[in-house]
């Protein structure tokens, strides 16, 4: 059944998924580059702060690769054109709520591995 | 978990620690996959837009509506959450998979990394979009308003 799944119905979702991303691909793209390069410019775990650019440049980027799918999918769904301002504001409106869900969904997903 | 295993498998047992590992990783993932639609209900959705049966409790009434996106997630997530977990596990394995790769194509593989991530969330997204229509919730396009330009 999985194998069957995974040949026929996990191709085809993930084909799905990628034509939600084609028509912003540069934007993916851009946006995977400066995450992949903010990364990459992290010291490796240590006890002192890490270098405060690519720190923030780090959260910043990985917050809008975790937020902008919600907002450009749906554009994409429902064919209509996106302007930046207000998306910018509902995206930083947001960005909070997110995060704390996130840090107790994490929490909560941890304790029970624990 | 650890302790679990112990109980179910004896002390003394070889398999202990790997035993352990693996399910604890499987909590981990099940638990991972049952959140997978939060950026998607923070960003698109409000508590009053979803009906109550899919974040009210039993219990702490008064305390369900400050977790609402994670109960409604996890409510949302029920019946694909295997699916969801596989997908969930090649979103934890793909960025450390890029790090491995010879060092001058470490950037180009973690950029197709973060590429296939994103594939995954259309994915999600899309089965967020199914269960949204399967239980009731109205399409999410009202905090986009002010945002999108017919």
């Amino acid at each position: 059944m999985f194998l069957k799944w995974l040949f026929t119905v996990f191709p085809r979702e993930m084909l799905q998924g990628w034509a939600l991303l084609r028509p912003d691909l540069f934007l993916w793209l851009a946006l995977g580059a400066l995450v992949a390069v903010a990364s990459m410019s992290m010291p490796p775990p240590s006890d002192d702060l890490p270098p405060a650019l690519p720190f923030l440049v780090s959260v910043v980027s990985g917050l809008l690769t975790t937020m902008l799918p919600a907002v450009l999918f749906t554009a994409q769904i429902e064919g209509r054109q996106l302007t930046w301002g207000p998306v910018l504001l509902l995206l930083a409106r947001k960005a909070g709520p997110l995060v704390l869900y996130a840090i107790i969904a994490i929490f909560i997903a941890w304790t029970a591995n624990a | 978990m650890l302790l679990a295993v112990t109980f179910a498998l004896g002390k003394d047992n070889e398999i202990l620690i790997p035993a352990s590992e693996v399910v604890g990783m499987v909590i981990l993932i099940s638990i991972l996959a049952r959140f997978s639609f939060l950026p998607f209900l923070v960003i698109l959705l409000e508590r009053d837009k979803l009906p109550p049966a899919l974040w009210q409790w039993q219990r702490m009434k008064s305390l369900a509506p400050l977790f609402w996106p994670l109960t409604a997630g996890a409510r949302l997530t029920e019946g694909s959450r295997w699916r969801l977990a596989f997908y969930t596990v090649l979103g934890q394995i793909l960025p450390a998979a890029a790090t491995i790769a010879p060092t001058p194509l470490v950037l180009p593989a973690s950029i197709a990394a973060l590429m296939v991530l994103t594939t995954v969330q259309g994915v999600f997204f899309l089965h967020y979009r199914r269960r949204c229509e399967e239980t009731g919730v109205l399409p999410p396009t009202l905090p986009l308003e002010d945002a999108l330009v017919a």
